[in-house]
Parts: C-alpha cells; sequence; structure tokens
C-alpha cells in the first residue's frame, strides 16, 4: 500500500512536534533552566515573589502587587525591597519556597498542597475560584477521552483536574497517552492534532475557545488558587509580612473599586507576560478582565477563607485525592493542611482597614 | 430455477444488502475509519444542544443571582443605611421605632419590587442575632439554623457570603453583606454593625426561562438545581411530568462540568449536561440539564421514518426496474434460445448436405483415382505393347535401309527412311507416354550418379545443332568455368535439356538459341556455406508464349494452343514431363516470354547434388 506523501509528511511532522514538545516539558533540567538562573540565594534583605505571569487571575493580583508604592514604601522602612521572580507553572515553585528563596509564592491548588506538605508555609488568601478545563475538539465528553493523547502540565492544578475527571469516567491513567506540555504550547498541539485534548488552567483554555470555535470545554473542575507565605518569614519579618498582605488585599481592593482599575490591571498583566516569555499573550484585554472579574473580584467574600468549601475544609478534599492516587509523601497527614489555615495575617488586616491601608492606592502607572 | 427468478432473486438480494447496508451506515456510520453516523452525529449536536441551553440557564442564573447581590451589597455600602443600622443596634437613638419601621418598610420594598426574587431578607445584629429588621415580621430572631453561618459571615474581611441554607420553604441562597461603619470619606472602618441578609428564591430564573427549556428538551428533560451534597434543591417546572432525578443529583460533582449519559431508574438515558453555578466562596450548586436520548433521537426517528420510506420506494422502483429487466431478459433468452435451436437444425441439415456432398466427392474421386490408375496401367502396358512391336519396325526399317543401300535401291531406301523416321516419332511418343504413366503411377525413380554436367551440356548441345541449323538458327552456349561434377539422375537432366532445345530450336526460325549455364548461391541466413543451385537457361528469339498461356504449358497434352499444335508438331507432354522431372530432383522450371521476342526457360536444380525428392511423381 501507498502512503501519500503529504500524509507522511503531516505524521512526521506531528510525531517531530509531539516529541518535541514533550522533550521540552518532560526534561526536568530543560524545564529548571530558566529558573535555575534566578538569583534565589537567601537574602535578608529581599523580599521575594514567586509569580506565574501567565496564570489567571493570579497574575492580576502579582502585577498590581509588584507595582504597590505603598508596599514598597512600607518595605523600605524596615529595610527589605521587594523582588519578583517569574513562573512558568506553580509546580517549579514547590520546592523553592521557604528557606529564604521565595517568600510569599502565587500557586493553583495543587502546588500549594504539595507546598503545605513539603514546607513550613501559611495560606495568606484564596487567589481563585474558578475552573481548570479539559479542552478538545473531537470529543463531546471525557468518557471519549479513553485512548487519546491528552497534554498535561504535571503538578499543576490543571493536572489535578485532569485525574479527577478521569476518575469520573471511570478511566485510568493507563487508559490514556499523557503528554507532557508547557501551557502556552497547548492550544496549538490541539489545532494541530498533536493531541486529542489538554487540561490547562486560565487563560489557556479560553485561548483555545476564542481560536477556534469547535474547541469546547468538555470537562470543567473546580480549582482554587491561593497566595502562601513562608512561615520562616511571616515569624520573622510580621510586619513585612502584614504589608504583603495588606497589599494583597488592597490589589483586590483596587481592582474591584473600578472597571478602569481592572482594565489598567489587565494591561500590566499582558505587558509582564510579553515581558516574560516574548510573546503578547494571545487573549484580549477584555477577555482577561473577564477572567479576572469572574474568578476573583466577583467571587463574595475572596480573598478571605472560607471554613468550608463546598461541605469540606479548603484543600483537605484534593490533598485526600491525591493521597489516594498516591502523589503525597508517605506519612504525611491532612493536619499539615488544615495548619497552613492558621495564620491570622488577613484577618487582621482586614479588620483593621484604615491601618494597613487597605482601601489606599498608590500604584506605578 | 429460472433465469427469470434467478435474476430477481440475485439483484433483490443485492438490492437489499444494499440498502441495509445504506442504512446502517447511515444511521451508525464508521467509527474506526472516523464517519460519524446520524445518530452519532445527532446525538453529538443534542448533547450541543443541551449545553447551550445549560449555559444559557447558568447565564440567566448568575445573571439574576448578580443582580441581586449588588443590590444587596450597593444597600449594606451605603452611608446612611450602616448610620441607621449602627443607631438601631446602638438603641441610642429616639428614632428606634422609626427606623426600624422605615427599615422594615424598605427590605419589604425591595422584596415587592422583585416578585419571586427574595423569599425573606432581614438585618440582624452580628453579636446579639436579634433581628433589627425584616420583611416576615413574626420573625424577631435569625433562624436557628442561620447560627453558625451568620457567625462566619461576620467575620473580618468577609464583606460578602453567598450560602445554601434550609429555610421554612426548604433550601435556599442566602446572600449576606456586612454592613460596616464608614469613615467620613464612606470608607470601611472594619467596625461591623450589622449583617443584611437576603434569601433568593431559587425558583424565578429557572421558571422565566421555563418555554426556551421546554422548547428544547421536550416532555422528559427538565433543568434542575443541586446542592453540593447531590440533593436536588429545585427542577425547573413543577409541571412537567413527576420523574425521579434523584439518579442526577447523586452524580452531580460539585464544583466540575461536564456531560454524562446517566441511566434513569427507569432504563431511559439521559444526556445529562453540569454546570457550576458562581454562588461564593464557600457554596456551589450544580445546574444540570437532562434530556432523553430517546426523546433527542425522537426527530431523527422521523428522518429515518423518512429515509426509510424514501428508501423503501427506492428499493420498489429498482425492484420494478429488476423484474422488468428480468422479463425482457427472460424474453430475449427465449428469443436467443429458438434462434439457437433453429440455428442448430440448418447446421444440422447443411452438415448433412455437406456429408452427402463430400460421401458423393469421395466416391467420385476414388472413381477418378480407380479410373486414373487404370489408365495410366492401361498406358504402361499399351506402351510396352506398342514399343515391342515398333521396336521390331524400327529394327527391320534399319535392316532394310542398310540392305536397300547396299542394293542400291534409294527409292526404297527412302521410302524405308521415312517409315523409320515415324517409327522413331512414334517411338519418342510412346516413351513420353510411358514416363507419364510411370510418374502418375508413382513408379518413376531416378537414378542418380555422378557426372559432369558441362559435360552433359555440350553433349546436348552437339545433338541439337542439327536441327538448330534446319530452321537457320544459330546455337550458342556459355557455360561458367566453376561447372563440376554433380549427383543427379542424368538421364532426366539430358532429357530436359534436350526437351527445352529442341523447343526452342522448333519454335524459333532464322534466330538464335542461346544456352547458358552457371551456378547460384542461394540466400541463406547465418550459413557460412550457403547452398547454391545449378541455373541452365535456355533463350531463344522464337515466337514467344503469350502471357495467359504460361500457366497452361507445363499440363500435359498442351501446347499453348490448338494454332501452334497443329503448325509444330509434337505431343504436348515434354514440358510437363521436363517439369516432373526436375521437381522429382527438387528443382523446376521458370520461364518468361514475350510474344514476337522469344522465351527463356531456366532449369533450377539443387548443386552439387539434386534428387533429393527421388520417388515425387
Amino acid at each position: 500500500m501507498t502512503v501519500p506523501v503529504n500524509v507522511r509528511w503531516n505524521f512526521t511532522l506531528r510525531m517531530a512536534v509531539l516529541g518535541a514538545v514533550a522533550c521540552l516539558g518532560a526534561l526536568p533540567g530543560l524545564a529548571q533552566e530558566y529558573y535555575d538562573k534566578y538569583d534565589l540565594s537567601p537574602n535578608s534583605a529581599q523580599v521575594t515573589l514567586g509569580v506565574q505571569p501567565m496564570a489567571y487571575p493570579l497574575a492580576f493580583i502579582s502585577s498590581t502587587l509588584r507595582r504597590d508604592r505603598l508596599l514598597r514604601d512600607g518595605l523600605k522602612k524596615q529595610g527589605l525591597s521587594l523582588r519578583t521572580f517569574e513562573f512558568r507553572k506553580g509546580n517549579d515553585m514547590v520546592q523553592l519556597v521557604g528557606g529564604g528563596r521565595l517568600e510569599v509564592a502565587f500557586l493553583g491548588d495543587m502546588p500549594t498542597v504539595n507546598t503545605l506538605v513539603r514546607t513550613p508555609t501559611w495560606i495568606v488568601g484564596l487567589a481563585k475560584r474558578n475552573f481548570s478545563s479539559i479542552v478538545s475538539r473531537k470529543y463531546a465528553r471525557i468518557e471519549e477521552l479513553k485512548g487519546k493523547r491528552i497534554g498535561y502540565s504535571p503538578g499543576s492544578s490543571s493536572h489535578l483536574v485532569l485525574l479527577r475527571g478521569l476518575k469520573a469516567a471511570k478511566i485510568a491513567e493507563a487508559d490514556v497517552t499523557l503528554v507532557i506540555l508547557e501551557p502556552s504550547a497547548m492550544p496549538d498541539a490541539l489545532e494541530s492534532g498533536t493531541v486529542d485534548a489538554y487540561s490547562a488552567w486560565e487563560p489557556t483554555p479560553s485561548i483555545s475557545l476564542a481560536r477556534n470555535p469547535k474547541n469546547r470545554a468538555i470537562y470543567r473542575g473546580m480549582s482554587t488558587d491561593w497566595v502562601v507565605m513562608s512561615r520562616d518569614f511571616a515569624e520573622k519579618r510580621p510586619k513585612a509580612a502584614l504589608l504583603i498582605v495588606s497589599a494583597f488585599v488592597r490589589a483586590i481592593n483596587w481592582m474591584r473599586s473600578s472597571s478602569q482599575h481592572a482594565d489598567q490591571a489587565g494591561r500590566w498583566v499582558l505587558a509582564d507576560g510579553e515581558a516574560f516569555t516574548g510573546v503578547r499573550p494571545s487573549l484580549p484585554l477584555a477577555k482577561a478582565v473577564e477572567i479576572v472579574r469572574s474568578d476573583l473580584l466577583e467571587v463574595p467574600g475572596s480573598p478571605a477563607v472560607p471554613s468550608k468549601l463546598d461541605g469540606m475544609p479548603p484543600l483537605l478534599r484534593e490533598f485526600e485525592f491525591l493521597q489516594q492516587q498516591g502523589r503525597m509523601p508517605a506519612g504525611v497527614s491532612a493536619q499539615k493542611v488544615s495548619e497552613a489555615f492558621a495564620y491570622p495575617g488577613l484577618k487582621q488586616v482586614q479588620s483593621d482597614p484604615r491601618t494597613h491601608r487597605l482601601f489606599d492606592y498608590d500604584y506605578d502607572q | 430455477m429460472s433465469m427469470r427468478a434467478k435474476l430477481m432473486a440475485y439483484f433483490g438480494l443485492m438490492a437489499a444488502v444494499g440498502a441495509t447496508a445504506f442504512v446502517v451506515l447511515w444511521l451508525h456510520g464508521l467509527p474506526s475509519l472516523g464517519i460519524e453516523g446520524v445518530y452519532s452525529h445527532e446525538h453529538r449536536r443534542s448533547i450541543q444542544a443541551v449545553e447551550a441551553l445549560a449555559d444559557k440557564e447558568r447565564d440567566t442564573f448568575e445573571r439574576w443571582s448578580g443582580t441581586h447581590r449588588r443590590e444587596l451589597h450597593l444597600l449594606s455600602s451605603q452611608s446612611w443605611f450602616s448610620e441607621t443600622v449602627d443607631r438601631l443596634r446602638a438603641s441610642q437613638s429616639p428614632r428606634i421605632q422609626s427606623d426600624r419601621v422605615g427599615l422594615a418598610r424598605l427590605l419589604g420594598n425591595i422584596k415587592a419590587m422583585n416578585p419571586g426574587a427574595y423569599q425573606y431578607l432581614y438585618i440582624v445584629d452580628p453579636v446579639s442575632r436579634h433581628l433589627l429588621a425584616s420583611t416576615e415580621p413574626s420573625w424577631l430572631a435569625a433562624p436557628v439554623e442561620h447560627g453558625d453561618p451568620l457567625k462566619e459571615a461576620a467575620e473580618p474581611g468577609q464583606s460578602e457570603s453567598v450560602i445554601i441554607l434550609p429555610g421554612p420553604n426548604g433550601p435556599s441562597v442566602v446572600v449576606v453583606n456586612q454592613i460596616s461603619r464608614l469613615d467620613g470619606r464612606g470608607v470601611d472602618t472594619g467596625q461591623l454593625v450589622g449583617l443584611l441578609v437576603g434569601s433568593l428564591g431559587l425558583e424565578a430564573p429557572l421558571q422565566s426561562d421555563e418555554p426556551s427549556i421546554r422548547m428544547t428538551l421536550g416532555t422528559q428533560g427538565d433543568v434542575l438545581l443541586i446542592d453540593h451534597l447531590g440533593q436536588v434543591l429545585l427542577r425547573s417546572s413543577e409541571a412537567a411530568p413527576p420523574k425521579d432525578y434523584g439518579f442526577i443529583g447523586e452524580r452531580a460533582i460539585s464544583g466540575t462540568e461536564g456531560v454524562k449519559l446517566l441511566k434513569a431508574p427507569d432504563g431511559r438515558e439521559m444526556i445529562t449536561v453540569f454546570r457550576h453555578l458562581h454562588l461564593g466562596a464557600s457554596d456551589s450548586l450544580s445546574l444540570a440539564v437532562a434530556h432523553s436520548t430517546e426523546e433527542t433521537l425522537a426527530s431523527n426517528r422521523m428522518s429515518l421514518i423518512r429515509v426509510t420510506g424514501l428508501g423503501s420506494l427506492f428499493f420498489l422502483f429498482a425492484m420494478g426496474l429488476i423484474v422488468f429487466s428480468a422479463h425482457r431478459i427472460s424474453v430475449a433468452e427465449g428469443e436467443i434460445r429458438q434462434l439457437n435451436a433453429s440455428l442448430e437444425y440448418r447446421v444440422q441439415e447443411r452438415t448433412v448436405e455437406l456429408e452427402q456432398a463430400n460421401e458423393e466427392l469421395r466416391e467420385a474421386k476414388e472413381q477418378a483415382e480407380a479410373f486414373s490408375t487404370a489408365k495410366s496401367a492401361f498406358l504402361a502396358n499399351m506402351s510396352h505393347e506398342l514399343r515391342t512391336p515398333l521396336n521390331a519396325i524400327l529394327l527391320y526399317s534399319e535392316l532394310i535401309k542398310n540392305e536397300t543401300e547396299d542394293a542400291g535401291l534409294l527409292q526404297i531406301q527412302k521410302d524405308v527412311t521415312q517409315v523409320e523416321t515415324a517409327g522413331n516419332h512414334l517411338l519418342s511418343l510412346i516413351n513420353d507416354l510411358l514416363d507419364l504413366a510411370k510418374i502418375e503411377a508413382g513408379k518413376m525413380t531416378l537414378a542418380n550418379e555422378p557426372f559432369y554436367i558441362a559435360d552433359l551440356l555440350m553433349e546436348a548441345i552437339g545433338t541439337v545443332t542439327v536441327v538448330a541449323a534446319k530452321n537457320g538458327n544459330v546455337l550458342q552456349h556459355s557455360l561458367a568455368p566453376e561447372l563440376g561434377e554433380m549427383w543427379a539422375d542424368p538421364t532426366k537432366v539430358r532429357q530436359v535439356v534436350l526437351n527445352l532445345m529442341s523447343n526452342a530450336c522448333k519454335f524459333t526460325k532464322q534466330g538464335t538459341i542461346h544456352v547458358e549455364a552457371r551456378l547460384a548461391s542461394l540466400p541463406t541466413e547465418g550459413s557460412a556455406l550457403a547452398p547454391q543451385q545449378l541455373r541452365i537457361a535456355i533463350q531463344d528469339s522464337g515466337i514467344g508464349i503469350k502471357a495467359n498461356q504460361l500457366d497452361q504449358i507445363f499440363n500435359e497434352f498442351n501446347q499453348g494452343n490448338l494454332a501452334t499444335s497443329r503448325r509444330f508438331g509434337g505431343t504436348g507432354l515434354g514440358l510437363s514431363l521436363s517439369r516432373k522431372f526436375c521437381r522429382m530432383m527438387g528443382g523446376d522450371i521458370e520461364v518468361v516470354s514475350l510474344p514476337g521476342h522469344g522465351s527463356t526457360f531456366t532449369v533450377v536444380l539443387p548443386y552439387p547434388v539434386a534428387g533429393a525428392v527421388e520417388g515425387q511423381g
């Protein structure tokens, strides 16, 4: 049988792209290279923030927070400076939180749980409550993904959603081909047919949905993003820690106070994303702002942490699920997770808005 | 089984199989090849339609809840409202009763202006839990089951909480807004003075969209609100047929969206689309839109009926065509069969006639052969019987001629000479006849032996020189020097050559007879030693032969025409015998002639060995 040249070339090209993409994501050495260059050596005169410019709405908070003059001035009075380091995904920060390297990190739920069980960490507040999505074009139900190739980012909140989705569809991980992909590569991989579906957090699903009307979010699982803080930092620099918490709440209040502020934050996010990746994010500003509005600003009470999420203490469901999946270190109990919510910083600043200047705004323009 | 029945059965079966395959392919496609059948396609479209409805319902719900959340938030963030609540709570105001009534009236107005939106509204002291104002006159305090949620809603930072709480009319979405003391700029001081609680009735958004829901979901589908415990809180319409939708609630996983094909207790498959409803940070609702797969495909059933109907018509038409074609073929087949039968009869008739004719021919041939054999035998016998007395006549004529010559009886000698001449002529004639008879009887043989052809030719030339001179002819010859010894029957070669030379002398007067003999190589392929042939050409300048007579001169007893025969005499056997002799020796005689200009007879013999076909007649 003769295979047409274009089919052979198409197949070869796809395999090459798949291989290249898989290598990019799969090799820890390559994945680590970009942040190994960061100067993350312990420095008592710096407060270091680990942020994700390509995760919405986390990026809205971090892009606003890093431009907060009140925060910088407050830290300066304490002899500290603020430094921000960008990461492609939260999982890359798990090993870096604490020990004087990253004082504060903006993480999805799975990296947060992984951080909590490995490093003494406080939960500062809730930074997102919305979906990670499994996006496909050909298939309408997750059950149809059996035997198919699914792109994912290991250790991410979307990975967690993928695992939960597969379990709900009674599909074992061995029944699908998991392809490690950087979130930014997922829309192209879906368009080219390199993968049949992928699981990702915002804005990646929105990019795919906007790009091709045939693309659909066939499964969406609620996920949460969190701002976490090194306990070591909070204990050694409690005032600086409160300044960070205040700036975190202030950023949300500022964006909530006016749609123009949300738009301004969106422009900062797109600029920071372009500076980090070298590519202008393809999502329009309006769509990005819509994400922050629905996923953060309109979530009642955020960033306050509710005592229960859907009837269970926050992150306990995720912890138990990961433990059932054998993805938690042996001997770790759920108590480590629940203890992380004991940090009083958020309530402290919110109970005294004037002192902590939660409604005073002064940002770089 | 007749051909017609076979054709109908064959094509009927083919048409039935084809139609069945078409319908099956149309319905189910070929999933392994990525070809989608109509069921799958419509199923997918139905899923998309249900998804679209679910998205629309979610938007409706969120728009509705957002509107009322903003309404309550706006109220709770007003300075006058905060101050009024603060006063009322502190109970220091002389206007306490009017404030209480005013707030109650305000809440009542809000409820009245939004029919179906709020089940109840109240303002509660965050510490004492006493109601400061309420739309429910009988309520003095917040419901007991609101205790813990209100406590949490009063925590710093929880400016707004959206929670699901049980109520007198069942679970409802309760929005709690903190009422804080504001500073002069209207900025939150963080000091909580009260909680504004509003219970949203869930029915309103769904019922407002009921016609659209029914249009999409038919009679068996429904829209359900499910809490995080899987309890079905609400259905879109109580008017819909009562169904047990508990199985959908059980499969709802809080905080997830997707499509599931669920089996109802009665066995029906339901396309169920789950959507998450944004409420608050702590609680969530699932919106489930269920549509019966059977009902989904009901429209397809009509398509299927139409396609099946059209297919059946096509099938009947095809069968009609097949029957008609089979009939026509059958008629044609009968005609062909009749024609074949007629043809066979005619062939048999003609065969019999041919056989009869052949038999007659065979008999005639046998008779002719028998006659020919008898004739040959007769000729041989008669020739022998004639030659014996003729030899005696010649012998005695010779004796008498010698004796009369000695006696000087010249007149008698002359007469005897004529007798001898006539006898010799007669002997020659008899010899020819004898040879011809031998040949035809297959008894002529070759007496091959080696001889020099040049000698033989010179001897023959010498013999005919006198005859040539009689007609004033000049006899010339040119013999090629390479002529050598050959193997053949010299008697017959001599007889042939003499016959041709005599003819040339006979039919030429005052002319030239030229005898030429040479060897010629025959063209061959791949042979180093090419075979050769002897070519003896006797050319005269005599009367020539007409073209239409050339084919006849080698027949027995033929001299071209009767006039020639009478004028020049002869038996007409010479050329025939000469050709037969040559052919016996593997050669032939060629002739070219032009009337009035002469003829050339060429004897062709294999060289140096002739007579390969010895014995042929």
